[in-house]
C-alpha cells in the first residue's frame, strides 16, 4: 500500500464518513431528547416509524435511544479497558526493555504465563472472582490485552536503546526516568497509538460478546450486548432490535480496524500491513 | 553444527518449553483450585441453595464435600483426584462428577472448534498467497477488503445473521427435528471460522510481501521462475513460520468463541457450559472449565512450536514463541 502524496485513499475516506458517524451517534444519543428506559407496553414491538427510525423493543422502549447508549457504554469500556492495558503495558514493557536483565527475564516469565492462561478460562476465572458485571469486562480485557502489549512495548524500547541518541543522553548525565520519558516514549508513541487502535475493535467485540452471553454489563444498564441477547430472546417480536445491534457492532469494529490501518500507514511507513495482533 | 548436536539443541529447547508449559499448567491448576473454593458460604450451602437442614446433615454434605479438612490437605485432594481424572462433583447439576459432564460437551466444542480451523487456516493461507500473486491487480483488493470486513465480523455478529438468516429460510426456529446440516454444523462453523480467516490471509499477505522484497527471492526471479513458482516454492516456506503462529493464537481465539456461537445456535458444548458454571455459580465446574480451556492453550502453543520447529530449521533448539 504506497501512499500518493495528499490525495486521499478510499479507505481513509470510507474511515473519516464511519468515524463521522459514530461520533455523531454518540453526541446524540446525549443531546436529543430520547428516553432509552421510557416504556411503553402499548407500543411494544412496533417497528420503524418517523418518530422512532429503529422502532420499538419488547416493552415499547425506542431502538434508537437503547442502541446509541449502548454504544456509548460498549465504546467507554472499551476505552477504559484500553487506558488499564497501555498503562500495564507500556509501564511495565518499558521498565523490562531498559533495565534488562533480571528484572526483565522475571517479566517476560510473567507474561509467558499470562499469555498461556487467556481467552476463555481468564474470562471464567476473572468473571468468578468478582462476579459478572462491568467491572469484570474492563478486568477481563485490560488482564488479557496487558501481556501483549508488555512484550510489544519492551521489544520497541529494546531497538530504542540502541540508538545513539539514548546513548548520548545516559552519557549527559540524565536520569533513566528522564532518558525513558522524554526521549524514548515519544518515539515509540506512533506504533504503540498504532496498536492501541488496532485493539480497540477487538474489544468492543469482545464486550458484545461477553455482556451477551451474560457475564458483562448486567441490567438495567445497556451494551451492544445485552441489547442483542435482549434482541435474540425477543427475537418473535420481529428482527428489527437484533438487526440494529449487530450492525452497530460491525460497523464500530469495521471502523476501528480501517482507522488502525490507516494510522499505521501514516504513522509507521516501515511496517507494511501487518495482521491484526494477537487476542487475549 | 553436526547432525547430534543439532538434535541435541532441539531437545533441550523442547524440553526447556514443556517445562514452561508446565509451569502455566501449574498456575491453572492453583486458579481451578481456588476458584472451586470461592463459592459464598461453601459447598453444603450451595447444595442446600437456602432449604433449612438440619445440623447433621449439614455436616455430612461437608464431609463428603471434603471441606472440613484444613487447606493445604483439601489441595493436596484435589491435586490427587485431578490425576486421578477426579473433577468433583457439580454443584447444579445433581451432585454429577464434573469429568462426565465435561467428556460429555467436549466433542462437540472439538468438533466445531477443529472444522473452523480447518476452514479457516487454508482459506486464509489461499487468499492471502492470491492477493500477493496478483498484487495491486483486483484480486489483491479483493481479498484485502474482504479481510477487512471479516475481521469485523466477529462470531456473535456473524452467528446471529446467520441465525436470522436460517429463521428467514425455514420460516421460525430451527425445529430439533429434520433440522438440515447446513443450520447444525456449516453455519456455525462458518461464524466460528470468517473471522480467523481474515486474521489469516492479512498476516500471509504481510510476511510474503516482506518475504519477497528479499536478495535470495530477486536472484530467483532473475534466473527465470515463474512468479508462482517463486511465491509458492522460495517466498511460501520463510513466510510459513509467522502464519502458523497467528493460526495458533487463532485456535485459541476460535476455542473461546465457541462459547457465543454455541450459545446462539443451542449447542451443547464446552463454551455454553462454562458460561453456564460462571451465571450458576457453578465453582467447581468453573475451576474445571478454567483447566480444561487452559490446557487447550498449552497444546495449541506446543503444537505450534513443534510444527515451526519441523518447517524451519532456524527456529529448533530455541523453541520458544507466544
Amino acid at each position: 500500500m504506497t501512499r500518493k502524496g495528499a490525495v486521499p485513499t478510499p479507505r481513509m475516506l470510507a474511515c473519516v464518513v464511519l468515524a463521522a458517524l459514530i461520533i455523531s451517534a454518540v453526541l446524540a444519543g446525549l443531546m436529543l431528547p430520547l428516553d432509552p428506559s421510557g416504556i411503553n407496553l402499548s407500543r411494544a414491538w412496533d417497528g420503524p416509524s418517523p418518530a422512532h427510525p429503529c422502532g420499538r423493543d419488547g416493552l415499547g422502549r425506542d431502538m434508537l435511544a437503547r442502541l446509541l447508549t449502548g454504544t456509548r457504554v460498549s465504546l467507554g469500556i472499551a476505552l477504559a479497558s484500553l487506558g488499564c492495558a497501555l498503562a500495564v503495558g507500556v509501564s511495565v514493557g518499558s521498565l523490562a526493555g531498559w533495565y534488562g536483565g533480571r528484572t526483565d527475564a522475571a517479566v517476560m516469565r510473567g507474561v509467558d504465563l499470562m499469555m498461556g492462561l487467556r481467552e476463555l478460562a481468564l474470562a471464567i476465572a476473572v468473571a468468578a472472582f468478582v462476579g459478572p458485571g462491568t467491572s469484570a469486562v474492563i478486568l477481563i480485557l485490560g488482564l488479557g490485552w496487558s501481556p501483549p502489549l508488555i512484550r510489544f512495548v519492551r521489544s520497541l524500547v529494546l531497538v530504542q536503546c540502541g540508538h545513539a541518541y539514548v546513548l548520548a543522553a545516559t552519557a549527559l548525565g540524565a536520569p533513566p526516568r528522564h532518558v525513558l520519558s522524554t526521549h524514548i516514549l515519544p518515539n515509540i508513541a506512533g506504533p504503540v497509538a498504532v496498536r492501541g487502535a488496532a485493539i480497540i475493535g477487538p474489544m468492543v467485540q469482545t464486550e458484545a460478546a461477553l455482556s451477551f452471553l451474560g457475564i458483562g454489563v448486567q441490567d438495567p444498564s445497556i451494551s451492544l450486548g445485552t441489547l442483542i441477547r435482549d434482541g435474540l430472546s425477543g427475537l418473535h417480536g420481529g428482527p428489527q432490535v437484533i438487526v440494529a445491534t449487530t450492525a452497530m457492532v460491525f460497523l464500530v469494529a469495521l471502523t476501528f480496524t480501517l482507522l488502525a490501518d490507516e494510522l499505521r500507514d501514516l504513522l509507521d511507513p516501515r511496517c507494511q500491513s501487518i495482521g491484526r495482533p494477537d487476542r487475549p | 553444527m553436526t547432525r547430534s548436536a543439532e538434535l541435541r539443541s532441539a531437545a533441550a529447547g523442547a524440553g526447556r518449553r514443556l517445562g514452561e508449559l508446565a509451569l502455566v499448567m501449574a498456575v491453572a491448576v492453583l486458579v481451578g483450585f481456588v476458584v472451586t473454593r470461592l463459592m459464598p458460604g461453601d459447598a453444603a450451602s450451595v447444595m442446600l441453595d437456602g432449604q433449612a437442614a438440619d445440623p447433621e446433615f449439614t455436616q455430612r454434605l461437608r464431609k463428603a464435600a471434603g471441606i472440613d479438612e484444613p487447606l493445604w490437605r483439601q489441595f493436596a485432594t484435589y491435586v490427587t483426584g485431578l490425576l486421578r481424572g477426579d473433577l468433583g462433583l457439580s454443584l447444579r447439576y445433581g451432585g454429577t462428577p464434573v469429568a462426565a459432564l465435561i467428556s460429555e460437551a467436549a466433542p462437540t466444542t472439538l468438533l466445531l472448534a477443529t472444522a473452523a480451523l480447518l476452514v479457516a487456516t487454508p482459506a486464509g493461507l489461499g487468499a492471502g498467497l492470491l492477493s500477493v500473486r496478483w498484487r495491486g491487480k483486483w484480486p489483491d483488493g479483493v481479498v484485502t477488503a474482504g479481510s477487512v470486513v471479516a475481521l469485523s465480523l466477529s462470531p456473535v455478529v456473524l452467528a446471529t445473521w446467520l441465525m436470522l438468516a436460517a429463521v428467514a429460510v425455514r420460516g421460525g426456529g430451527p425445529s430439533v427435528e429434520g433440522v438440515a446440516w447446513v443450520f447444525t454444523l456449516a453455519a456455525p462453523v462458518g461464524a466460528l471460522a470468517i473471522m480467523p480467516a481474515g486474521v489469516i490471509a492479512r498476516i500471509t499477505r504481510a510476511q510474503l510481501l516482506e518475504v519477497l522484497g528479499q536478495d535470495y527471492v530477486r536472484c530467483a526471479r532473475a534466473k527465470g521462475l515463474s512468479e508462482t513458482a517463486i511465491l509458492v516454492r522460495h517466498a511460501l516456506p520463510n513466510a510459513l513460520a509467522g502464519v502458523i503462529t497467528v493460526a495458533g493464537t487463532a485456535a485459541g481465539t476460535i476455542l473461546t468463541s465457541t462459547a457465543v456461537v454455541e450459545t446462539v445456535f443451542n449447542l451443547p458444548g464446552l463454551g455454553r457450559l462454562a458460561i453456564f458454571s460462571v451465571l450458576a455459580r457453578d465453582y467447581p465446574l468453573a475451576g474445571a472449565v478454567i483447566l480444561v480451556f487452559a490446557l487447550a492453550q498449552v497444546v495449541i502453543s506446543f503444537a505450534v512450536d513443534l510444527l515451526i520447529a519441523v518447517i524451519d530449521p532456524r527456529a529448533r533448539g530455541r523453541m520458544s514463541g507466544p
